[in-house]
């Protein structure tokens, strides 16, 4: 099994090949949004929120997160920009991405003298960047090859049989023909914690899996709340799940059944094949951003039946905004059957009684291959709109 | 065909409705060649779960084998299961 992607000078290989406008705080984005405007198709801002209020190891986190965006395979080049005060410097950021070996490119209002000059000069780095760009031809690539993100939303109790479960065989795969697959959300391993601490490859990693629930744990209890209403969430609930623990048994099974090999802070970079997991938000705009700065090529996007189904793009859409992580859009619920023209891969027939998670499995590995091929995913067909992705803070803001 | 219901797990104390099931309903479930017949009390919506048996007050809820809650009131068999009679034991800052 191949798909055909683009070698990267680090040796990873992408799936996409466009131009990203990085800034190194949010002050940046406007400088973004009009350099993209200006240069067009293929070169796209990834706008967020950090600001020069955050401290310690929420600007650590966050400049992590935006050298792995840099260096994610499915981005050919990157433009940083800043405005000069920014509290993660756009100069290191560039020099951290370029070691990649791609071309980067940095424009700061402080460098360049004014604002003007960062969109003008920024544009033309950025046509130039698109240019060189295309003439970067795919190439066959194996399974072992891929780097794919998983995650589930709009839960209900078919998510558990139907589109996990599918993931999950599909990370099987990847990860025995030596990928990689990562899945994560902290808050939706509590009940399911002891299930993925013994698929651990090590004691070591086992205690990882188990501090990081506790972690999360105790700043629940730090808050003094019930997580009812959030964890679930109130459309989780709707669907049929009634706890936290019955959401996470049915989520884990997204992350198939093959050892774990560690566990990654929020942002990290997969260090290997094999499957990992990454403690960090449930909340889909942080979880995305760290899963995209992980170097995943591809997210599996696993829903039930709720709500959430019936948009046409993303729930929590700033995944709009983040198209170096194309999106496969998985189903399970037959009653969302009206809506089969904006997901990839219907899981419902496993509901229905009329294929099985193995028939399903290979639908989507087909469909993941061949997105990886270049075929837009039903979420890059949908009209993109731009909206800010967010830094998974766990610190004050000041 | 369709399942009007599914039992994941044999130590399972509740089933989960693949349709919209009605009050008086008979489901029966299957796992592993044992059936698990059960009158509904209660409507049951597709995606919610039912008792299979009758779970006493503070008694674990058990699905996919594992404990996800226990029963904040006597559950008889046949009624719906969900956040009115059962409670999670985790993330719970308000204890």
């Amino acid at each position: 099994m191949e798909f055909m992607g683009y070698k990267r000078p680090d040796g990873t290989v992408g799936v996409r090949n466009l131009v990203a406008l990085i800034p190194a705080g949010r002050c940046a984005n406007e400088m973004a949004c009009r350099i993209a405007d200006e240069a067009g198709a293929g070169v796209h801002p990834l706008l967020h929120n950090q600001p020069c209020v955050h401290v310690g190891p929420d600007n650590e986190a966050a400049r992590q997160v935006l050298t792995g965006l840099g260096h994610n395979p499915n981005v050919a080049a990157a433009i940083v920009l800043g405005i000069g005060c920014d509290s993660i410097s756009a100069v290191d950021l560039a020099a951290d991405i370029a070691a990649s070996g791609k071309p980067v490119e940095v424009l700061t209002i402080e460098r360049e003298g004014d604002y003007d000059t960062v969109v003008s000069k920024g544009t033309r780095f950025a046509r130039q960047m698109k240019a060189d760009a295309t003439l970067l031809q795919r190439k066959p690539f194996g399974l072992e090859w891929l780097k794919l993100a998983v995650k589930c939303g709009g839960s209900d109790t078919t998510s558990a049989l139907g589109c996990n479960p599918v993931a999950g065989w599909a990370v099987d795969r990847i990860v025995d023909a030596g990928g990689a697959a990562i899945f994560s959300e902290t808050a939706e391993l509590i009940g399911a914690e002891h299930i993925v601490a013994r698929r651990a490859a090590t004691p070591e990693v086992a205690q990882k899996v188990l501090d990081a629930v506790a972690r999360m744990d105790k700043r629940i209890s730090d808050a003094g709340v019930d997580i009812l209403g959030s964890e679930p969430t109130p459309g989780n609930i709707k669907g049929g799940l009634t706890s936290i623990e019955e959401k996470s048994l049915g989520a884990i099974a997204k992350s198939g059944s093959r050892p774990l090999q560690d566990v990654l802070m929020w942002g990290a970079r997969l260090p290997g094949s094999g499957l990992y997991f990454m403690d960090g938000s449930a909340n889909t705009p942080q979880m995305a951003l760290g899963l995209a700065a992980s170097g995943a090529q591809i997210m599996t996007f696993g829903y039930g039946g709720g709500l959430p189904s019936r948009f046409r793009g993303m729930p929590a859409s700033s995944l709009g905004n983040l198209p170096i992580l194309p999106v496969i859009k998985i189903v399970s619920s037959p009653h969302v059957k009206s809506e089969l023209d904006y997901f990839d891969v219907y899981a419902g027939s496993i509901i229905e009684g009329m294929e099985s998670v193995d028939d399903v499995g290979q639908r989507l590995l087909g469909e993941i291959l061949a997105v990886a091929s270049g075929k837009p995913s039903k979420v890059e067909l949908a009209p993109r709109y731009r909206e800010v992705l967010e830094m998974w803070r766990t610190g004050p803001v000041f | 065909m369709k399942p009007k219901a599914i039992l994941i797990d044999t130590k399972d104390n509740v089933a989960t409705a693949f349709q919209d099931l009605k009050a008086g309903d008979n489901v029966t479930v299957s796992l592993e060649g044992t059936d698990v017949s059960t009158t509904l009390a209660q409507d049951i919506p597709f995606g919610h779960k039912f008792a299979l048996t009758d779970i006493a007050l503070h008694e674990p809820v058990v699905k996919y084998g594992e404990a996800i809650g226990l029963a904040i009131e006597a559950i008889k068999a046949g009624q719906h299961v969900h956040i009115h009679n059962m409670e999670s034991q985790k993330g719970r800052g308000d204890k």
